[in-house]
Order: C-alpha cells, then sequence, then structure tokens
C-alpha cells in the first residue's frame, strides 16, 4: 500500500519535471529553438495556410503561429486588441477594413520593394496595405441533385427566389463572413438597399442555413446536403478541381469583387519578422504560391485559377465599410435564427 | 405549538452564533499552530479568488454596466427587449430540460438493464453506456452530420428528408455526450439497492410494472434526481455541439461565445453569462447540499448484490428495444468517426487515404494541446491535493465557504469563464491574454475541483489516527503530510492528474474565448475544422483525441484495480 503510494507519487513528480522541461523549452516543436517567430491573424482557408506558410517558412526561415477566423470576427478582435493587437500582420484582410484600419491609424507604413512589379492601384500609395489577390462571390450548386430534383441550374441572383429552391439554399452569414458582407452590400450597392432588405427576404424563405464562414457553403454543396449556395470564387473553384459533382456560376447581373490585403500592424512586436511576411507575399515565389490557390493575383504575368473574366459590378469599398456594423444589425435582428 | 416555535425562534440563533463564534475561536487556534498549511492554505484560497471568483465576478459587474462607471439594469432590459438575445434563454431552458429528460431516462434504461437484465448483455451494456466518455463529445456532431446530413448515410438509406441541423441534432448528441454520467450516477444507485424489497414486491404478487414504478423507481430516485441536474448542468453549459450542428440556433453558451468573439460586445455577452450562471449555480447547489444522500441506505449488512434480481420480460423487452437503438447510434456514431479520418470525402468518395492526418496544424495543435493540458493537469493535481487536505484535516475557518468558491471552476459553465478570463485577464496588473500560460490557469482551475473532491474523498477513506501517531512520534506537520498522507493518497494524486489532462485535451468551451496565434488547440481546431464543412481532417484528429483519451481511461482503471480508487465513479 505505502509503496505503490508511493510510486504513484513518484511517477507525478516525474510528469511534473517533464511538464516544466516542455513547458520551458519554447511554444514549437523541439526543433524551433532560436526561430525568429511571426504571428499571424488570417481569414484565409485551412488548405490556404498550410500551403502558403510552408512556402512562407521555407522561404524565410521564419516560424508562423496563426489564429484563422472570418474576417469580421477578426475585424471585431483587433477593434477590441488595438492599441496593443495580438498579431504582427494580417494576412487576408478585405480591402474595405484594411482601409478603416488606415484611418483608425492601427497600420504600419512599409514600402516593400518586394512590391515594385506590383501595379499601383493595388497597394496603398503610403505602403500600409498590400493587394495580394482578388476574390469574388460566386454561385454554385449539385448536379446530381439538380438532376435527381429536375431543377435547372440558376443564371441570376434572382434566380435564386424562385420557390422550388426552398430549403436547398446555403450561405454564410453576413454578421460573421466577409463572403456574405460582400455579397450583401454588393446586392445593396447593385438594386439599392430597400429593395436589397426585400431581395433577402424572400431569399432568406429559400435559405435553409446561415453558416459561421465563407467557404461552408461551398462545402455543404460539394457533400450533396444542399442543392445552391451563395459563395465565393475559390471555393468553388478548389472543389471543382477536386473532382467534386458541383458548377461554378457567376450571376448576370454582375458579381462583387473585393482585393484581399495584407498588413502589418503598428504595434507589431516582431516587425523585423513581420517585413519579411510582406516581402515574400509580394515577391514572384509568393505570388506563385498563392495563384496556385487563389483565382486572380496582383502581379501581372502570373496566371491564377480563373481565365474567364467574370462580370464584376462597381463595388464601392467605402460606403461598404462605412454601413457595415448598421446592416450588420439590422440582418441579425431579421434573419437570426 | 406557537410557544415553541417563538422560543426556538429567538433563542436558537443567539446560542448558535456564540457556539460557532467560540468554535471559530478555537479553530483558529489550532490553525495557528500550523503555520505552514495556514500559509499554504491562504495561498490557495487566494489563487482560488484571483482565478476562479475574479473572473466570474467581472462577468457579473460587466453585465450591470452599460458604460465604464455606471451601474444600472440597462443591458437587462436591452436584453428581453429584442427577441434575438432572450430567445437564447428561452431556447436553452426548453433544451436543457429536453436533454435532461432524455438523457436520464436513457441512463436509466441502460443502468436497469445492467444491474437487472440478462447477465450476458450486462458487460456489453456497460461498455457501451462508457464508450462515449473516451471521445471528446462535439466528435458525435461532426460524425453525425456524416451520417444523418441530409446525404448522410443513414438518411439515404431511410428515405428521410428531415435536417439534422439544430435542435435534433443537438439532443441527439447529447443524449450519447452525457449518457456515460447519467449512467454512473444511476447505475451507483440501482446496484446498492437491495433486490430483497424488489423481491418482497414480487413475492406479495406486484406485477412487474408496478414494482418498477412503486418500488425501484422510488428507491433509485435520489440518484437520479442527482444524475438529472448534472446532465441539466451540462446540457445548458454546452458550446461544442450546438457549434458544430445547432445550425445557428441561438443558445446562451454559443451566443455568447458569438456576441464576444465575434461582435466584441462583451457587454451583451456578460448579460447571456448570468444567465447561465443562474441555473447551474442553482441547481448545482441543490445537487451538492441539498441531495447529499447518493446511495439509498438499506440496512442489510452485507451489500446488496445485484445478480440475484431478475427483472421480467414485460419491462426488460421495451427497456431492450431502446438500449439496443442507442447502442446501435453509439457503434455507429464511433464507427463513422473512425471510417472518416481514413476516407478521403465519406459519402461522395469513399476511397481510402491518410491524407487528413499528416495535416501540420493538426500535429502542431495536438501539441499544444498535450503542452497545456499536462500543464493544466498538474497544476490542478498539486492545487487540488494539498486544497483537500488542508480542508479535509486542517481545522481552518471558513473551509465550507472556501471549497464552495473553488467547486466554481466545476459547477460554472466553461462560457462564464472564458469570458470572465478575456474580461479580468485582458489589461494589467494580470494582462494575459495571448499567451499559452492563460489557457493553463483557465484549465487548471476548472479542473482543480474534481482533484480536490478526488483528495477528500481518499482521505475520508484514511484513518486519522495514522496522521495522529505520526504527530505523536514527534514528526512536523510537514513531514507527516509528506511521509504519511502523500505516499497514503498518491492514488488520488496521479488520478486526478490524469483526469484533469484527460478533460484538458478535449475542452472547448471556455478555451475557445483564449486563442490567440502559438496558442491554438486540437479541440478547438476541429470546431473550426467542423464549421467550414472539413469533416475529414475532423474525423482524423478527433482519432487521434480518442486515442490520447482512450489511454489515459486505460491508466485511471489501471489505478482503480490497484488502489481501488475510482475517481470516474467518484468512488
Amino acid at each position: 500500500m505505502f509503496s505503490r503510494g508511493r510510486g504513484h507519487f513518484t511517477l507525478g513528480l516525474v510528469l511534473s519535471g517533464l511538464v516544466a522541461a516542455l513547458v520551458v523549452g519554447g511554444p514549437g516543436l523541439p526543433q524551433s529553438q532560436a526561430q525568429q517567430v511571426v504571428n499571424i491573424y488570417t481569414t484565409n482557408d485551412p488548405p490556404e495556410n498550410e500551403a502558403l506558410f510552408k512556402e512562407l517558412e521555407a522561404a524565410t526561415g521564419l516560424k508562423v503561429n496563426h489564429v484563422r477566423m472570418s474576417s469580421s470576427e477578426l475585424w471585431a478582435r483587433v477593434q477590441a486588441e488595438q492599441p496593443r493587437v495580438g498579431a504582427d500582420v494580417q494576412w487576408g484582410m478585405p480591402n474595405a477594413f484594411a482601409r478603416q484600419a488606415k484611418k483608425q491609424g492601427l497600420l504600419l507604413s512599409y514600402k516593400s520593394p518586394a512590391w515594385e512589379g506590383v501595379p499601383a492601384e493595388f497597394k496603398d500609395p503610403d505602403g500600409t496595405w498590400y493587394g495580394w489577390s482578388y476574390w469574388f462571390n460566386a454561385i454554385t450548386v449539385n448536379r446530381d441533385i439538380l438532376a435527381k430534383k429536375g431543377l435547372t441550374a440558376p443564371k441570376s441572383w434572382d434566380d435564386l427566389l424562385d420557390p422550388k429552391w426552398k430549403g436547398e439554399v446555403v450561405m454564410p452569414n453576413p454578421g460573421t463572413s466577409g463572403t456574405a458582407y460582400l455579397a450583401v452590400s454588393g446586392l445593396f450597392q447593385l438594386m439599392g438597399e430597400e429593395k436589397g432588405w426585400k431581395y433577402l427576404e424572400a431569399l432568406d424563405k429559400n435559405v435553409a442555413q446561415y453558416t459561421k464562414s465563407g467557404s461552408a457553403p461551398a462545402e455543404m454543396v460539394a457533400r450533396g446536403e444542399y442543392a445552391a449556395a451563395i459563395t465565393w470564387d475559390q471555393a468553388v473553384m478548389s472543389r471543382v478541381q477536386k473532382g467534386f459533382p458541383i458548377e461554378f456560376i457567376i450571376p448576370t447581373e454582375g458579381t462583387p469583387l473585393d482585393l484581399d490585403t495584407i498588413v502589418i500592424f503598428k504595434s507589431a512586436k516582431n516587425v523585423e519578422a513581420a517585413k519579411k511576411v510582406v516581402d515574400f507575399v509580394g515577391s514572384e515565389r509568393g505570388m506563385r504560391a498563392a495563384a496556385k490557390l487563389r483565382s486572380k493575383v496582383t502581379r501581372p504575368g502570373i496566371p491564377g485559377l480563373v481565365t474567364i473574366e467574370p462580370k464584376l459590378m462597381n463595388y464601392d469599398f467605402d460606403w461598404a465599410g462605412a454601413n457595415q456594423e448598421r446592416i450588420m444589425k439590422a440582418w441579425k435582428d431579421k434573419f437570426g435564427k | 405549538m406557537s410557544d415553541q416555535t417563538l422560543t426556538v425562534a429567538t433563542t436558537t440563533p443567539w446560542a448558535s452564533a456564540r457556539s460557532r463564534l467560540a468554535g471559530l475561536g478555537a479553530e483558529a487556534r489550532a490553525a495557528a499552530r500550523d503555520p505552514a498549511f495556514l500559509a499554504v492554505g491562504i495561498l490557495l484560497t487566494g489563487l482560488v479568488l484571483v482565478f476562479t471568483v475574479l473572473p466570474i465576478g467581472t462577468v457579473l459587474i460587466r453585465s450591470l454596466q452599460p458604460k465604464e462607471g455606471m451601474f444600472t439594469w440597462e443591458n437587462f432590459l436591452e436584453f428581453f427587449s429584442r427577441r434575438a438575445y432572450y430567445r437564447a434563454l428561452i431556447n436553452s431552458l426548453i433544451l436543457s430540460t429536453a436533454s435532461m429528460v432524455l438523457v436520464t431516462t436513457t441512463g436509466f434504461v441502460m443502468a436497469y438493464l445492467c444491474t437487472r437484465g440478462p447477465r450476458v448483455l450486462r458487460g456489453p451494456l456497460t461498455f457501451i453506456s462508457l464508450l462515449p466518455f473516451v471521445a471528446p463529445p462535439f466528435a458525435f456532431s461532426v460524425a453525425l452530420i456524416i451520417l444523418g446530413g441530409r446525404r448522410g448515410f443513414v438518411t439515404q438509406l431511410l428515405g428521410l428528408n428531415v435536417s439534422i441541423y439544430g435542435w435534433p441534432g443537438v439532443l441527439l448528441v447529447q443524449v450519447v455526450s452525457f449518457l456515460p454520467i447519467a449512467f454512473l450516477l444511476i447505475e451507483n444507485v440501482l446496484v446498492s439497492l437491495d433486490p430483497s424489497l424488489e423481491d418482497a414486491a414480487d413475492d406479495l404478487g406486484a406485477r412487474p410494472e408496478r414494482i418498477l414504478r412503486t418500488v425501484t423507481i422510488p428507491l433509485a430516485w435520489p440518484g437520479t434526481l442527482k444524475a438529472a441536474l448534472l446532465v441539466f448542468i451540462l446540457a445548458i453549459a454546452d458550446f461544442g455541439n450546438p457549434m458544430i450542428i445547432g445550425g445557428g440556433m441561438s443558445l446562451l453558451a454559443t451566443d455568447a461565445y458569438s456576441l464576444a468573439v465575434g461582435e466584441q460586445n462583451l457587454r451583451m455577452a456578460s448579460v447571456l453569462s448570468v444567465f447561465l450562471v443562474i441555473p447551474s449555480l442553482f441547481l448545482f447547489v441543490i445537487h451538492r447540499y441539498l441531495l447529499r444522500e447518493t446511495r439509498v441506505t438499506t440496512i442489510t449488512g452485507n451489500l446488496a448484490s445485484s445478480q440475484s434480481r431478475r427483472s421480467s420480460p414485460i419491462i426488460l423487452i421495451p427497456m431492450l428495444a431502446v438500449a439496443a437503438v442507442v447502442g446501435l447510434v453509439i457503434l455507429a456514431l464511433f464507427g463513422v468517426i473512425f471510417v472518416g479520418a481514413f476516407t478521403e470525402a465519406i459519402g461522395v468518395r469513399n476511397r481510402f487515404t491518410l491524407a487528413h492526418f499528416v495535416s501540420q496544424f493538426g500535429l502542431q495543435y495536438l501539441w499544444t494541446s498535450i503542452k497545456m493540458a499536462l500543464s493544466a493537469g498538474l497544476l490542478a493535481a498539486v492545487g487540488g491535493i494539498v486544497l483537500a487536505y488542508i480542508l479535509e484535516r486542517k481545522r481552518i475557518p471558513g473551509r465550507g465557504a472556501v471549497e464552495f468558491l473553488a467547486l466554481l471552476g466545476l459547477s460554472v459553465p466553461g462560457t462564464v469563464l472564458g469570458l470572465g478570463y478575456l474580461l479580468a485577464f485582458h489589461n494589467p496588473p494580470l494582462a494575459l491574454t495571448g499567451t499559452l500560460l492563460i489557457m493553463v490557469l483557465n484549465t487548471g482551475f476548472r479542473e482543480l475541483p474534481a482533484a480536490m473532491e478526488a483528495g477528500m474523498s481518499k482521505l475520508r477513506q484514511l484513518d486519522v489516527a495514522l496522521e495522529e501517531a505520526s504527530a505523536d512520534l514527534g514528526v512536523g506537520p510537514v513531514g507527516t503530510f509528506l511521509k504519511v498522507v502523500i505516499p497514503n493518497i498518491g492514488s488520488a494524486f496521479m488520478a486526478g492528474l490524469i483526469y484533469a489532462f484527460m478533460t484538458g485535451m478535449i475542452t472547448v468551451s471556455a478555451i475557445a474565448f483564449l486563442v490567440s496565434p502559438g496558442a491554438n488547440l486540437a479541440s478547438i481546431y476541429i470546431l473550426q475544422l467542423a464549421e467550414m464543412g472539413y469533416l475529414g481532417e475532423g474525423c482524423a484528429v478527433s482519432v487521434m483525441l480518442i486515442l490520447i483519451v482512450f489511454i489515459c481511461v486505460v491508466g485511471l482503471k489501471w489505478i482503480a484495480r490497484r488502489t481501488g480508487f475510482d475517481i470516474i465513479r467518484g468512488r
């Protein structure tokens, strides 16, 4: 009895030592002792992060720590944390947010030499934000379900209002997802706000579920849970490539386009590392890595995944940013479950 | 009669207050003779105050502050004026009540079958009832989407056209997740319930259904009620399942998270948290202080054995039907987690793959989880055992209060403690947000009560004469603790450590508020993967967590077999 109890106690002590060693031994796997660390906030999807961070770590020797969230969630987080933001860099930020963050004085100005070949329209003249790729809203449908139910694919935003889609449409929640907010504010700009709300009300009758993330609807349609989704281009394209029976649809009315940006926060603790990240993203190597994942990147001469020219609408970033909070709140009151 | 009441009413409080004061004085003097333990006791109490009580208090205060430095009910008025807010309260109460009824019923059926059913089935049914214990609860939600989603195996097989997202999914998953705890508590009662009472009713000619209704259930009632209350507390605090399979339904725990993390509306998140705390704490107090007796005392000398009793087919057949359904669901969910982990896109492209396991993030986060859970487990075990010893053996004044405060970590929903940590430890003097340490502290102090309880129950079994003998032989209090007490409660320490580690590996509700670059955990990663629809990867990380928890459970069983101390069963 005694020796047994003592045995457990000794075992406990050995474990304690092990824990102490682990905790003191640094944050990463044992090999990461003296590595330079960079903390990144990102809205990119997990598979994108996996590929991009691997490339970034290989190119720069940095060790990346990151948090992945939906864009509105991250925006709220940055707003709450400022002036001491909990990351050095945000890789993946809707342009409207980047412009607002610049106005608030949250961003570090850095003129990166690596971005020289990228056209000026994709960069802030003061070097606070850099646009690395663009993305737009898209509709997707599952061919198998369409065939089974005898439905034809929608061509336009308006087609989704047809009662035959009842319970078959998934879209992200504009309260959390930048994808959804891009669609909602794009529709408002396209048809005027009053008509826009009417559209959303009619659409709500067909919507089966509002998801938190902008890519989730594409995954659900790919798996055949629902027939149609409102999502973004690459969420669809990557699954088309994987061979899922889904289709890529750009609504005939046009679709809003956003520039995805990267920024360094003024409060960054690892400024040198953060600059290396921005350099990498703008570099030939970084852009080529991104081009494998995105429809279009901003460095000329590197083709993205989409070669067709989608019908894009004229999206007003400043209007979108200025009205976001109000629209989100109104949306929640109307459609929150 | 009324005279007597009056006398009692006028004299008792004074007399009892005086004697209690005198008692406190004596206790204080006794404690003063043990300065080392008094100091440790004060230190631990201080830590509990800072890391358990302060965060909860901060949430309560924040809920009453529409603006800094202003105290009104304004936030609560706003809560009741917007349907988007108060709907969460209504939904949570309905869900938890429904879950409580379903889980308790299922738990009773399984426990009844395992003590009074066909002997060959007792082993397998016990195994199945306890099996969900080893999986992180939200893993079942992932599995349920694969099985019962609109294109799930079962849905297609039966040609159903129902959506599993929302109420049905959350309820089903909660039944599976909370079954083990309900089963253990109820089985505990049914085992100790003397079957001769039921036999007597049988001999007197009562029908089986009547025996169940008038003898078995009433006798098992206290334990069953305890199980029910616990399930309600667990259900209202449940975060991971509604997050994955709730389909956006409004519930207190998840909405408080969305408000805090998604909108940084900490004020309203605090109000929702208050509505989480009130019912949980209320039921916890009933559970712990009013229903103290778990076992029904059947004074017969020898321990009642369950083997003599076998119920009749009229009762057993419907129960077996329920058990069969529950058992099938549990096995199917487990099966799907394992199959899903090794399949490219389950249900769509069923090809074998190991790709889901090579994800760099999965392994990285698993490693962070292990570090976090081990540190937290150690904190919980050391703190819990020392506190248990001081509370149980040293007559320190106010120990009941200290015990209650420490138990808050266990009884208050994780969401509240997550939010509380975010509010209390963001700014100096204790600016801990953004570190792994804050997760360790959070999980450590939430698990400390379990280790403390384990230590206390073990100490109650240990005769105090041993320590008195040591003291009589001239060994000091610290020496006695190290040389006599520790060797004897080592099993409780190890059990507390493993248990806290295991729970730390699968916790999500509080930790979700505290993620930061460098402090990302495997359990949270599953939530994210599931939310984005990456079910294969979610299954793979779940499988890794299941294996770790399984090893822990085997370790706990081993301790239980060698030392007779079973922390899972609480005895």
